[in-house]
């Protein structure tokens, strides 16, 4: 013979008559073993069930210390997930009708209780909370598997856009690679165009000043318009050829100091001529950093020179070195200030354009700030430039290491 | 008198040649001949034997390379020193590593005569 099942009952009923009644009815059941638990009144029943293992509760709406719908509610409250039948006298069935609704899985009326039904009333209310025991588990697994899933899918997503920017990134590398080889060649042809005819002027112009008199005013001043003229026209294509050769980069370890220094050696005529003092603090062993030595060098040059023109007759300029660690790493820090006149703010975001120049009357080009910014970026470097509270600029560029 | 120096001007474009030819000769000093055809650069610098070449780089039928390629491979002319002369470097890169790029002596254009003659001065001490 098949064991029976065991099935922890509470009941909570104030009549013994009834109580007796269904303790006798649940005892012969042919399928189930109830072990009956039974209350009178719901302060003990409540305490009773948050302590003890309860399959199934048999509940009197009326009892000593409390009557009706809030009977329902006060046990619901303590233990949800336990099935409850409600127990009735027929004045009330319209209440426990409601229960039904709010969750009880069946009222049985007190005046009609028979045992097959009862025992039926009892196998469905703990088949049916069974039945939803395991909906609810399914519906938890699958939400957890939704969960999962939707975790899956934004991490796909998450990777997707990372290499949907990788691909704009490199597709952008390649279409800016693309454009400097136009330029480049196209850099390269104005040169050659531009240039020979230059030196045929240029040759031209010094075979005239041997044989004229240059004693003449307007002969000599036209001879110096032409020189201007041809210097103007043949720093433009440098500067174009300089910016078509930013691709072409030879990086090799280099200690910066070394290299400051070779570029203050190029310029070192200019601070004499203009009676500047140099003042430099180079940080010893600084840790050595990838560059194309000669393009830097070109950008120191291009912001030495600035700061003579800047400071025009006499003036300091000071140049220091420093290791620093920044947010992205450990780097070189390199601060060029100057005593000069300053960068008028109104100009200060136009300083990196190329072609915008305050320097036209002496040949600038406009292409120099912003060669220096290009050759910076290229080496992955930052370039800031600030006017100082004192008067004069501080450049701070860092280079990574 | 000392012996005029003799200097061969390889460039396809004549008016500039016309010119250095003008500007170096009335120094007293170098006589100058001009070719402005790649093709026929070994013919002339094997009829002129020069002491020094400027070779232009880009020109239209043979390039300045080639011309070199051909200079080396005469017995005759592989001697002379030849300083390529070209408008598509800067001055600056010319002058960066003593005027030498990729292993060979370079001006840039345009060049002024002084230029010229200091640099023929240091190939023809």
């Amino acid at each position: 013979m098949a064991e029976k099942q065991l099935i922890n009952v509470l009941l909570i009923e104030d009549n013994p008559e009834i109580a007796k009644l269904l303790r006798e009815m649940l005892r012969k059941s042919p399928t189930c073993h109830f072990e009956v638990r039974h209350e009178p009144s719901l302060k003990p029943a409540l305490e009773y069930v948050t302590r003890k293992n309860t399959d199934i509760i048999i509940l009197d709406l009326t009892l000593p210390d409390s009557e009706g719908f809030p009977t329902f509610f006060s046990v619901r409250s303590v233990v949800p997930d336990v099935p409850i039948i409600i127990l009735t006298g027929v004045d009330d069935e319209e209440m426990a009708v409601q229960a039904v609704r709010e969750g009880a899985q069946d009222y049985l009326v007190k005046s009609h209780i028979d045992m097959h039904l009862f025992l039926r009333a009892m196998q469905y209310a703990i088949e049916r909370h069974r039945i939803e025991e395991a909906l609810r588990r399914a519906t938890s697994e699958l939400e957890q598997r939704v969960k999962e899933r939707t975790a899956e899918l934004t991490y796909s997503n998450k990777e997707l856009k990372k290499e949907i920017e990788e691909r704009t990134q490199a597709q952008s590398q390649l279409v800016q690679a693309a454009k400097m080889e136009v330029v480049g060649r196209l850099a390269s042809g104005v040169a050659h165009e531009v240039r020979n005819p230059l030196a045929i002027i240029l040759q031209a112009k010094e075979y005239l000043e041997g044989i004229v008199d240059t004693k003449d005013k307007n002969i000599s001043s036209t001879l110096r318009s032409m020189s201007k003229a041809l210097e103007r026209a043949d720093a433009i294509i440098n500067g174009l050829l300089d910016f078509s050769r930013l691709s072409q980069l030879e990086m090799k370890p280099a200690d910066i100091n070394e290299v400051i220094e070779s570029s203050v050696l190029l310029v070192k005529h200019e601070f004499d001529r203009f009676h500047i003092q140099l003042v430099k603090e180079l940080a010893p062993d600084l840790p050595r950093i990838m560059v194309d030595k000669n393009k830097i060098e070109q950008v120191f040059v291009n912001l030495l020179m600035n700061s003579i023109d800047a400071m025009q007759d006499s003036g300091t300029l000071h140049i220091e070195t420093s290791a620093v660690t920044t947010a992205t790493g450990p780097a070189v820090c390199i601060r060029i200030h100057d005593s000069g006149s300053g960068i008028p703010q109104e100009i200060l975001n136009k300083i990196w354009d190329p072609f915008f120049t305050t320097k036209r009357f002496k040949n600038g080009t406009g292409l120099g700030l912003s060669i220096v910014k290009s050759i910076v970026e290229m080496h992955k470097g930052s370039i800031e430039i600030k006017n100082r509270a004192e008067g004069g600029v501080t450049v701070t560029l860092l280079f990574y290491v | 008198m000392a012996e005029k120096k003799k200097i061969l001007i390889i460039d396809d474009e004549e008016d500039f040649g016309k010119m250095v030819k003008l500007n170096l000769e009335r120094t007293g000093e170098y006589e100058v001949k001009c070719e402005t055809k790649g093709g026929n650069a070994v013919t002339s610098a094997k009829a002129f034997l020069p002491d020094l070449i400027f070779l232009d780089v880009i020109m239209p039928d043979v390039d300045g390379g080639e011309v070199m390629g051909q200079l080396n491979a005469n017995a005759a002319l592989k001697n002379i020193p030849v300083v390529f002369l070209t408008a598509i470097i800067t001055d600056r890169e010319a002058t960066q590593q003593d005027g030498i790029v990729a292993g060979r002596p370079f001006l840039a254009k345009p060049i002024t005569t002084a230029k010229l003659i200091a640099c023929i001065n240091k190939y023809l001490k």
